[in-house]
């Protein structure tokens, strides 16, 4: 269509096409209680948690359709505050409440719920402690958002609360009798939900794991996923070092990645940078970082490898060389007499089969 | 530009022509801020709340490093509307900004949770003797508000509305006649692109007009405008106390009563219901057609013989359409519903008129006269859009299926750039095309076969005695974001009327005349 | 010293300036100054003029199925 409208008009047309469609925005924390007690002297879950609330109001004043979502990541598992899975919103209504009743009603019903389950989450990790060696769980996270987010994309409705769609909703189930000589509008209720809407979503991971022990595969599969529905995935880095997995989710989603040297500002960085919504993200230069660490994870360790071994049938990368002789992942047997090269003492000139992910050339025989 | 945007303008420049003290006085309710912060343009509520927990003020130079250079224009536009509302204010002789103090405070307290109570209205806590629930209220709502709308295209059956409703639609300009008898009541053009908008902006259009003659019965504006706001924040299903309320808005209520906004039992009740009209009215509404409910309920109480009052009150799913668009632009339209032929016919070309259906065809001189009546191209094209014949969506699902299926099978990434790449906006992707492409393209094509020229008042600069003189104001005026033309080896450029005193004012500075 | 002329911008493709300056040779005073291939000045209060001729001008070559019929 552009292609043959005159050029002229598309210079002034670009920069109009902002919507302002409404937007879900997906929060992942990380709690995993080992980072967070490297930060104590900095800020506390119960504050980043305060600002992260603050984060949310902000986001559904935005819009009366926003929607959010808040899942937290823990060592015993991943779990979805809000929306919650468990409670019905009446019977939240009934508890003693947390939250002053006289926030704004929109405010109140997403923070109630986030921080009574966050509370129950909390007491939980402190009555489980031998769980605390295991494996971050941000990328089972990940998945969570990831799964949610499709549903709100393509299938849920329920995320117009526009005045005409809602009354029908409600008023839909009274009235079914009454269409029922048509036969039409039972017909058409799995055809109509095929118009999508226009809802735009993103995903902010806020994590203070410094030890990168993700699970490279399953969060490289959620980049991909990311990328397949357009959804953008925003990091808040907290903590000493750069974590390269979370930095190439963000690079390849065209998200934000930012490491945050001082916490106790994190309200005012999240009202700013991480507050570019995806409809006017075209307008922004986004306040990323360019240099992104591209590493991979080693297939047989799981540790993660500058310098490495790549199997020519599957792309399997691997740190060192498999005891069998075979790549771990497609089974293929590799040439004894390369392998045999390649265990050779380092002052023989080393002959590589395998192409390496990065390193200097080999010299050649 | 979708219709909600054009309207929404609408109510922003209401509140931009308002003199700064009374909009001063409006936010210092944190329901309105709120409300009037929904209501900007996103990037300019990208701009207010990077300031909100900011104490100091900004720089501009600092703000232009968050636009790409194609955004600039629209930045200072931006920038200059959120000065009309005294949003933002001056500090620093211009080089800075900083967020209105008022409504900062207000904006941070509502987001944080700590204004004064009853902010958003006081909840009745006594339980009513007159049971109310949330679809009895809908009910209501829908009710009041199609009556109106059916009015409005002289369906027979209904009652006419009160005559409050009658005399806001006289003055809105969209219906017009002798009196203020309903019978002598004739929709006009500007009515029939009314009943084209979702139901949102229809019931701002009338608030609008509703604002316009209070300022003629004396009413405090800040008082009307902050109970609008306020209703948009409430919660549905609940009660809320009148005594609460001040005399111009308990007055107020009656009215708003009669637009199916509120639910007040008797005139004297103690408490009132907002609907889901009211609670909605903030929020953003890519809504559903409401021209398209009624039609449904025509259909409906057409063919299973419902008695009327079912048939009023209860609504259909406005989801399922009975508009067939073919590749050769002719269109079937299964409908008998005044209504609805009365909005089709604003656009189609109707030629045949049967007893359940009506034959019609889009043609160029059709969708011309719709467009020279300030209908848009894609106000029309949402409308066909959402009244598809649900056998449209279905052949419209199985083709991008087939799509899909073939990407997949080819290994053509549409889905996104490849791992690295960040050019993902060039890459194409399958969107459900419920309507023929063709016809889509053909009506984008028509509206800009219209405006074929771009016209912009303004001042054209010349006779400029140095290239230096000219390069100085050039950039001046590039800076402030008014120039729109130059060319540098005439030395001639082109100025819009807004930026004109700004780059006189700098010439007459910079040039000593001599 | 720099002058400024008050009027209208008028931005299009160089064959709707040239059907605007057909226009202005039949009747003249509409357009004020040529100022590129895609823009020109011309008189306010003739802005409307303009539009109305040009749709004249372009619906001459514009096929109506209706008129076979």
């Amino acid at each position: 269509m552009d292609a043959i409208s005159d050029n002229v008009f598309n210079d002034l047309d670009t920069v109009e096409t902002v919507s302002d469609d409404p937007s879900l925005l997906t929060v992942i924390l990380d709690i995993s209680p080992g980072s967070w007690f490297q930060l104590r002297d900095q800020i506390s879950i119960v504050e980043v948690t305060k600002s992260l609330l603050v984060f949310l109001n902000a986001h559904l004043s935005l819009n009366n359709s926003n929607q959010v979502a808040f899942i937290v990541s823990s060592p015993v598992g991943s779990k979805f505050l809000y929306p919650s899975p468990v409670h019905g919103t009446e019977e939240q209504r009934n508890k003693p409440t947390l939250i002053t009743m006289n926030m704004y009603r929109q405010f109140r019903v997403v923070d109630e719920a986030v921080l009574q389950d966050l509370n129950t989450e909390l007491e939980q990790i402190r009555n489980n402690k031998k769980s605390y060696s295991a494996v971050s769980t941000l990328a089972g996270a990940l998945s969570m958002a990831l799964t949610y987010t499709h549903r709100m994309l393509t299938l849920d409705q329920s995320i117009r609360t526009t005045t005409q769609s809602a009354i029908n909703n409600t008023t839909n189930s009274q009235h079914h009798h009454n269409s029922g000589g048509t036969g039409n509008s039972n017909g058409s209720g799995h055809s109509s939900q095929l118009s999508s809407t226009n809802v735009k979503s993103r995903i902010l991971v806020v994590s203070a794991d410094d030890t990168d022990d993700l699970k490279y595969i399953p969060i490289m599969n959620s980049i991909f996923a990311a990328q397949k529905i357009k959804t953008s995935i925003d990091v808040a880095k907290l903590g000493a070092k750069n974590s390269s997995y979370l930095q190439q989710a963000s690079d390849a989603t065209n998200g934000v990645y930012l490491k945050i040297e001082d916490p106790k500002g994190l309200i005012q960085v999240l009202s700013s940078a991480f507050f570019i919504e995806p409809s006017v993200r075209p307008l922004f230069i986004l306040p990323t970082n360019s240099n992104v660490n591209y590493r991979a994870s080693c297939f047989v360790t799981g540790k993660s490898v500058d310098l490495g071994y790549v199997c020519s049938i599957c792309l399997c990368i691997m740190s060192l060389i498999p005891t069998d002789g075979k790549c771990p992942t497609c089974d293929s047997n590799f040439d004894a007499r390369i392998i045999a090269q390649l265990k050779r003492a380092p002052a023989v000139v080393p002959k590589k089969r395998r192409k390496v992910v990065s390193t200097a050339p080999p010299i050649t025989p | 530009m979708s219709s909600t945007n054009l309207f929404k303008t609408t109510v922003i420049q209401h509140l931009e022509e308002l003199p700064q003290t009374i909009q001063t006085k409006l936010y210092e309710a944190p329901a309105t801020c709120l409300s009037i912060f929904r209501l900007l343009p996103a990037v300019a509520k990208f701009f207010i709340t990077s300031m909100v927990f900011y104490e100091r003020p900004v720089s501009l130079s600092q703000l232009d490093k968050w636009c790409k250079p194609h955004a600039r224009n629209r930045q200072i536009e931006l920038l200059q509307r959120l000065k009309a509302l005294h949003l933002i204010l001056d500090v620093n002789n211009g080089s800075h900004i900083t967020l209105n103090p008022t409504f900062r405070k207000n904006f941070r307290d509502c987001l944080t949770g700590v204004q004064s109570v009853n902010a958003f209205g006081n909840i009745c806590t006594t339980p009513d003797k007159h049971h109310v629930d949330v679809s009895f209220l809908d009910k209501f709502a829908s009710q009041k508000w199609e009556t109106i709308l059916h009015f409005m295209v002289g369906t027979e059956l209904v009652a006419a509305p009160s005559s409050s409703v009658l005399s806001l639609l006289k003055l809105g300009g969209l219906m017009e006649g002798p009196g203020n008898s309903p019978k002598n009541l004739a929709i006009t053009n500007k009515g029939f692109q009314f009943l084209l908008q979702d139901s949102n902006t229809q019931i701002w259009t009338l608030l609008l007009q509703y604002l316009n003659l209070t300022k003629d019965l004396n009413m405090d504006p800040v008082d009307v405008l902050n109970f609008i706001f306020i209703l948009g924040s409430l919660e549905l299903g609940k009660s809320y106390t009148v005594s609460h309320l001040s005399a111009t808005q308990v007055s107020l209520l009656a009215d708003l009563k009669d637009y199916g906004l509120v639910y007040q039992r008797t005139d004297s009740s103690s408490r009132f219901y907002p609907t889901r009209l009211a609670t909605t009215l903030t929020s953003e509404s890519s809504a559903l057609k409401s021209a398209s409910t009624s039609m449904d309920q025509v259909i409906e109480s057409a063919s299973t013989d419902n008695d009327l009052s079912s048939g009023q009150g209860g609504v259909a799913s406005s989801t399922h359409g009975s508009i067939i668009i073919e590749t050769n632009f002719k269109v079937y339209a299964y409908t008998n519903s005044p209504l609805e032929i009365a909005v089709l016919n604003l656009f189609v070309h109707l030629k045949t008129r049967f007893a359940n259906m009506v034959c019609g065809q889009l043609t160029r001189e059709s969708v011309r006269s719709a467009l020279q009546n300030g209908i848009t191209a894609e106000q029309l094209i949402k409308f066909l859009e959402t009244h598809a014949h649900p056998q449209m969506r279905v052949l419209a699902k199985e083709k991008l299926d087939k799509k899909i299926e073939f990407d997949t099978n080819n290994n053509i990434n549409t889905a996104g750039g490849a791992p690295g790449t960040k050019s993902d906006s060039n890459i194409t992707q399958h969107k459900l095309e419920i309507l023929p492409p063709t016809v889509v393209d053909q009506i984008k094509l028509w509206q800009l076969e219209l405006d074929r020229i771009q016209t912009f008042e303004g001042y054209l600069f010349k006779d400029f005695v140095s290239q230096q003189e000219f390069e100085v104001l050039n950039k001046y005026a590039m800076d402030i974001g008014v120039l729109l033309w130059s060319d540098k080896i005439k030395k001639r450029f082109f100025v819009t009327k807004k930026g004109i005193d700004q780059v006189a004012d700098y010439a007459n500075r910079k040039i000593p005349s001599r | 010293m720099p002058t400024a002329t008050k009027g209208v911008l008028v931005q299009c493709d160089p064959s709707i300036r040239a059907l605007i300056l057909q226009i202005d040779s039949k009747a003249p005073g509409i357009v004020l100054d040529e100022l590129d291939e895609t823009h020109l000045l011309i008189k306010q209060d003739q802005v409307m003029n303009v539009k109305n001729e040009l749709n004249k001008l372009l619906s001459k070559n514009i096929y109506n199925p209706f008129d076979e019929q």
